[in-house]
């Protein structure tokens, strides 16, 4: 079977000027933020590069960042396909990752058996997590942009709860408290490709292509697609609306779930406060910038995943830790900038 | 007893008048879900303003102005360009929480402190009253002016609007303008009164109460009076409990009270079938032929 990009010609040279317009925004960025910190150009452009594409232990740190991106932009790409705005990512991460320590911390059972059911349990927690959202959604017309992010406090609360509290684990002999669980059995996390990059990833590649054939070449892709473009079309065609949006919702939010599952077993190996680094945020632009495209996700995951990896090395040369929110506000901004030139030229023609 | 009523409503300036603002923009048709990023470029605003000028009112004022850009940016984009509200709302969210926390550290001292708060009088102060005169002429504005028409006008049906000889364009603006003004108000009085500092988490969820506060009262002023008041009271009562150390939940949760509340009670107007209100033509740009 042959893959095919639903994106024309024209869509791919905007793809091209988005990615040029991107890097032009972070060079832009990264100099005005160097220059107000005092610390040269050469220099922080250097640490940019070095920590992100410029070493191969760079890159793995990237790809590393890129793993939970994917798996939450993919969710949220059903999500947005569907015509739910489910902008709650970062709590289902939370969840699925607070699924995944209980499971393999506390039920006692053998390795392969706790990570399937972990894996089984992340997914179907978080999605009803997030398909309450969409079912309050389809069937009582609530607003679901601010039901899922509500969400997202609640979970968050529950994680941070959890951690502090009934979970909380202290080394014997350490000194300091950090809010942290006990580490999840050797046995049980993903195995290493080649550290600090875990298996993970390669479940995040798979999810892709799963995702792909499932929204392109499935009838339940085909139902979501149409009862996110145009219910009344779905209803004429007997699609049961509220079923199926409400199974776009557990679907989008059971991938949330494995991100935050991929974080638990294949980076941090414990649940601590902070793991959940604000991917649930960052998937909602990645998504749309995508244009729910699950064969562009990791291509727009790997570049936020650079940004985030980069700031976070800028920091250590004094800049402030906020540039990463900046940054990714501006190129979600540049991100429009083909259809700006669209519409000059639209403008101009009618002129 | 003015005391304990004072205290408990000490949030309701900050849910009051961005719950506003969000409501005058929306009022004429266009969404603004960047409050919370908004409420934050205020925040480090206000303090900024107070910093160079030893003026509350100035901190107030900058706050506005900050938030009055950010909602000229959002007219630009999605009334003159077209543009996606609900994307553009995220992308002006990412981008106004960002320049707050990332201009903060560098126009000011790391552990600035406010050492003065806002006049009382008979218990509140004076914003508290500001917020309700707003309220106030918000109500009359909406209902008995000819510009209040308009601005309905223009969220219910642009066409019409435009028939009518009324610019939808410059509506829509100056209603994002000032909505957005008022949020980033909100976040300078929270920086500048309530907390007299910064913090990165400071806004917690209070613009999205905002936002869904704007959804609770039905799209109508005294509504989102008396949801801002409802909420504040529950943010109020809870902060209230922490301090006086009545924990009868984990202090995690208690946080988290007034967000379940807002889950609660849209879930609640929506199952009961109540009309939404909401402006017909609201996410829609429009277009003339």
């Amino acid at each position: 079977m042959k893959l095919k990009l639903e994106v024309q010609k024209s869509q791919l040279t905007m793809g091209l000027l988005n990615v040029v317009a991107i890097i032009g925004a972070v060079v832009v960025v990264i100099a005005i933020s160097s220059t107000i910190s005092g610390v040269s150009l050469e220099k922080s452009f250097s640490t940019f590069l070095k920590y992100t594409v410029g070493s191969s232990s760079g890159i793995l740190y990237v790809l590393k960042r890129t793993t939970p991106l994917i798996l939450a932009s993919l969710g949220l790409a059903i999500a947005f396909k569907s015509g739910f705005w489910n902008i709650g990512a970062e709590g289902q991460i939370a969840i699925g990752a607070i699924t995944t320590t209980g499971v393999c911390l506390f039920l006692g059972l053998p390795d392969l058996v706790a990570v399937v059911l972990a894996f089984i349990l992340s997914f179907v927690i978080a999605g009803l997590y997030s398909g309450v959202s969409g079912f309050l959604k389809v069937k009582w017309d609530v607003n679901d942009i601010v039901v899922t992010m509500m969400m997202n406090f609640i979970a968050l609360a529950l994680f941070h709860y959890l951690i502090s509290g009934p979970w909380f684990w202290q080394q014997s002999g350490a000194v300091g408290l950090y809010s942290r669980t006990a580490p999840i059995p050797e046995g049980m996390r993903f195995p290493f490709i080649s550290p600090p990059l875990s298996s993970a990833f390669i479940m995040a590649l798979a999810f892709i292509f799963i995702v792909y054939f499932l929204m392109k070449k499935s009838v339940l892709g085909y139902q979501l697609r149409v009862v996110g473009d145009n219910i009344t079309a779905a209803v004429c065609q007997g699609i049961n609306v509220k079923r199926i949006f409400t199974l776009g919702a557990i679907l989008s939010g059971g991938l949330c779930g494995l991100a935050g599952m991929s974080l638990v077993l294949g980076e941090f190996f414990r649940m601590q406060a902070g793991i959940t680094g604000n991917y649930g945020f960052f998937a909602i632009p990645i998504a749309i910038f995508c244009r729910n495209e699950p064969l562009l996700v990791p291509f727009g995951s790997f570049l936020v995943a650079i940004i985030i990896e980069g700031t976070l090395s800028l920091t250590t040369l004094g800049m402030p830790s906020a540039l990463s929110e900046v940054l990714l506000g501006i190129l979600f901004l540049v991100v429009f900038f083909p259809e700006l030139v669209g519409w000059v030229k639209k403008r101009r023609k009618k002129a | 007893m003015i005391d304990i009523i004072s205290s408990i409503l000490s949030y309701f300036p900050v849910i009051g008048l961005a719950a506003l603002g969000g409501l005058i923009g929306q009022k004429a048709g266009v969404y603004n879900i960047a409050v919370e990023g908004i409420m934050m470029a205020g925040a480090a605003g206000g303090l900024y303003g107070y910093f160079i000028s030893g003026s509350l009112w100035m901190g107030l004022l900058v706050g506005f102005l900050w938030g009055a850009f950010f909602g000229a940016l959002l007219s630009l984009l999605t009334v003159n360009w077209k543009l996606n509200q609900i994307v553009i709302g995220f992308t002006l969210w990412f981008l106004a929480e960002g320049l707050g926390k990332f201009l903060y550290p560098i126009l000011l001292p790391g552990s600035f402190k406010v050492p003065e708060r806002f006049g009382y009088l008979f218990g509140f102060d004076y914003v508290f009253y500001i917020t309700v005169a707003l309220f106030v002429a918000t109500v009359i504005i909406f209902r008995w002016t000819k510009q209040g028409l308009a601005i309905h006008v223009s969220g219910e049906s642009p066409e019409v609007a435009d028939i009518a000889g009324i610019n939808v364009f410059r509506v829509r603006w100056i209603c994002n303008v000032i909505g957005a003004g008022l949020m980033g108000m909100a976040g300078a009085y929270l920086a500048d009164h309530v907390l007299q500092g910064f913090n990165y988490t400071m806004i917690a969820g209070y613009g999205w109460v905002a936002f869904a506060i704007v959804l609770f009262g039905r799209f109508s002023p005294i509504g989102v009076l008396l949801g801002s008041l409802f909420f504040s009271s529950l943010i109020g009562i809870q902060t209230r409990l922490q301090v006086a150390g009545a924990l009868f939940l984990p202090s995690e949760f208690m946080v988290v009270i007034p967000h379940i509340g807002v889950v609660l009670v849209l879930a609640i107007i929506g199952i009961l079938g109540k009309k939404s209100g909401i402006p017909s033509a609201l996410g829609v740009p429009y277009k003339r032929e």
